[in-house]
């Protein structure tokens, strides 16, 4: 069998908040290592999310091991 | 061809196919995705699909974006965005094969819960996918503490079994091991396998249907009018969005319990964000996610603010891919609109969806009329499980029940009708009573019960079960037994759901808290009826739009004439003096009425 990972395994995009199963854009922000699910998520986070939230834009997504 | 990066801005390009054969094409795939579901009606086993419709089905073009829908159930419709190309991606298109079926009903991976089993066939011409076939359906069982799934769950592993990606046909075979696990793990394996069979079917249907188009213009044209026809409803959708003035509207509700926590209520924030032709639908500021199942998935509120968005639009605009595109979602993990494993979901994305569409049309409503005050906000999920005595085998029911919707600014709430999540329609009682052990003694709409105003909201239906057999048991997952349906723009709140038992030969309703000791009014599983008891289910009626000093008083006439409202509301509420002799309407009378009234506001 090859190697299973469960869902909490997984990262989430840092704006939208969905499960990555498939790895994302990887990118860097607020100084650590996220990733985002499409261009639009990208944009978004650095237009509204973080902007607006600060360090907070982050909360509830979990690092990326 | 490989899966595409999600599209930021695509709505520029020029729309390169002839705009007659687009039309055409649009339409094939749109006829198509409706026989899909003809054919499920038709060859599935369970009243879930065959009378209530809770399924999905789509086409989905060779990048995994949604090229067709069909007017099925927009809780599935719009939790598929984010589940298709996740599912395609995540078993990798270039391990897929003609023939082969994906199976998935991950609820954290984008699916909206553990019921809904999703099925993509891939379509290859000549070597290459140029298609993908899928099917979302709502299965009735899907094994776990309750049947039919829905009732007080606190993790996913009691909802039932959760399938991740996996080929469940390979090269048009059945896996026969994924079969076995599923129908050894349900209550209804024959239904089971016949209606996984039904989905897997419509999805040849639609192989060939798209076969036919490829064939007939060839591959290059279909592929091309795929990606038109989402530049269409792209462009279609920025142009709505534009039309919405620019800002931020806020709005929040509440969801009254989860079933495990007593009385403790669980908020929903929102914030409509509109920058030109885009819209972010940003949900930070929610409560972290419940221990009970009424926690959304990510799927679930994705689709919630397609849902909602859609509700506004006052253009005709196909759905597909490119109305979504515009749409930008944002929600914090670990909260109760995108739920962590294990937390359990399965409540979410029937019961709290609605609630989330309403309060995301309340912000809405702060700059557009075309909102609307809060539906019933239910879908009555009621499970029965049990075995039927003429049959000696176990059975599994999910019982769904229309609410009334709530008023708009030019018209009122509709009766009975299932919550903006589903098109389902309720199982005729002919069907129900035949299929299973207990009789319908009344069904009727709830009359004197609704949220005035000037355009007042729906009302909602009475009904009561009698039990023909021991041992039936009872799971619900249902709301507004204390929370109501928000009235709008001065209108009234609606009234709450009823949900009560009575044992054999008493006369006094007993609602299950007092009666068996659970948790919550309205989300609770274990209670089991015998023969000749019986169970009393009121579903709520929508809020009210508007004062109700401004109803049309010939509108206030015909609902004392229909018995909906009294002549002693009309006159209380609406300022509306109906004759006791000849039951007219004393116009007069009602003016100056409702000029006391009006005094009295200021």
């Amino acid at each position: 069998m090859t190697v299973y990972r469960e869902v909490n395994e997984m990262p989430k995009c840092a704006s939208c908040g969905k499960l990555l199963p498939v790895d994302g854009i990887r990118a860097e922000r607020l100084g650590r290592p996220v990733q985002f699910c499409s261009d639009q998520c990208v944009r978004i986070f650095d237009t509204y999310k973080q902007p607006k939230y600060g360090d907070a834009a982050l909360a509830g997504i979990p690092e990326i091991a | 061809m490989s899966l595409a990066e999600p599209t930021t801005r695509s709505g520029d390009q020029e729309i390169a196919t002839d705009p007659f054969l687009l039309e055409i094409i649009r339409n094939h795939l749109i006829t198509t995705c409706r026989e899909m579901g003809i054919a499920m009606m038709r060859t599935s086993y369970s009243p879930m699909f065959n009378e209530a419709l809770d399924f999905t089905c789509l086409v989905f073009d060779g990048k995994g974006e949604m090229a067709a829908q069909a007017p099925y159930c927009p809780a599935q419709i719009g939790s598929t965005v984010h589940l298709i190309p996740s599912t395609i991606g995540e078993i990798g298109p270039e391990n897929l094969n003609p023939g082969d079926v994906v199976f998935t009903n991950d609820p954290y991976r984008g699916d909206a819960h553990l019921p809904e089993f999703c099925v993509i066939k891939p379509y290859f011409h000549e070597g290459e996918i140029l298609a993908y076939s899928v099917n979302i359906a709502h299965m009735t069982d899907v094994g776990g503490m309750v049947p039919a799934a829905f009732g007080d769950t606190r993790n996913t592993w009691q909802e039932g079994i959760r399938f991740p990606p996996l080929k469940i046909y390979r090269e048009d075979e059945e896996v026969e091991e994924i079969f076995r696990i599923l129908i050894s793990n349900v209550r209804t394996p024959k239904h089971s396998y016949g209606d996984m069979k039904a989905m897997i079917g419509s999805l040849y249907l639609a192989e060939r249907r798209v076969d036919e188009l490829v064939q007939r213009y060839g591959a290059a044209t279909f592929t091309q009018a795929c990606e038109d026809i989402k530049l269409v409803s792209e462009r279609l959708m920025r142009a709505e969005i534009a039309s919405w003035p620019d800002g931020e509207y806020e709005a929040e509700g509440l969801i009254e319990d989860d079933g495990v926590v007593p009385d403790r209520p669980w908020k929903i924030k929102v914030t409509v964000v509109i920058r030109g032709d885009e819209l972010i639908v940003d949900f930070t500021g929610s409560d972290p996610q419940c221990m009970g199942a009424a926690n959304q998935t990510f799927g679930t509120t994705a689709s919630a603010a397609y849902n909602g968005a859609l509700h506004m639009c006052r253009s005709e605009i196909p759905y597909n891919h490119g109305c979504y595109r515009p749409i930008a979602i944002v929600t914090e993990p670990g909260t109760f609109v995108n739920a962590n494993y294990p937390g359990s979901t399965v409540g979410g994305n029937s019961d709290t969806h609605p609630t989330t569409v309403d309060i995301i049309l309340r912000a809405f409503s702060q700059f557009s009329e075309e909102s609307s005050a809060a539906d019933g906000g239910t879908c009555g999920c009621i499970g029965f499980g049990g075995e039927d005595p003429r049959t000696s085998e176990a059975y599994a029911h999910l019982h769904l029940e229309g609410v009334g919707w709530g008023g708009r600014d030019k018209h009122d709430g509709n009766d009975v009708q299932f919550v903006k999540n589903g098109n389902c329609p309720n199982t005729p009682v002919e069907v129900a009573e035949t299929r299973y052990p207990w009789l319908n003694m009344e069904y009727q709409l709830e009359p004197y019960a609704v949220g005035h105003g000037r355009h007042r909201g729906g009302f909602g239906s009475r009904r009561v079960f009698r039990f023909l057999t021991d041992g039936v048991n009872i799971a619900s997952h249902t709301n507004r037994h204390r929370a109501r349906a928000w009235g709008l723009e001065g209108g009234q709140d609606g009234t709450n759901t009823v949900i009560a038992f009575r044992r054999k030969g008493e006369t006094d309703w007993v609602r299950a808290r007092e009666a068996f000791g659970v948790q919550s009014y309205g989300k609770f599983s274990g209670i089991t009826m015998n023969t000749g008891d019986e169970m009393l289910f009121v579903t709520p009626s929508g809020g009210g739009y508007g004062d109700p000093l401004e109803r049309d008083p010939e509108l206030v006439l015909e609902d004392c004439g229909l018995e909906l409202i009294t002549t002693a509301v009309a006159q209380d509420v609406y300022g509306v003096v109906v004759d006791p002799e000849n039951g007219a309407l004393d116009r007069a009378a009602t003016d100056e009425l409702r000029a006391e009234k009006r005094q009295g506001q200021r």
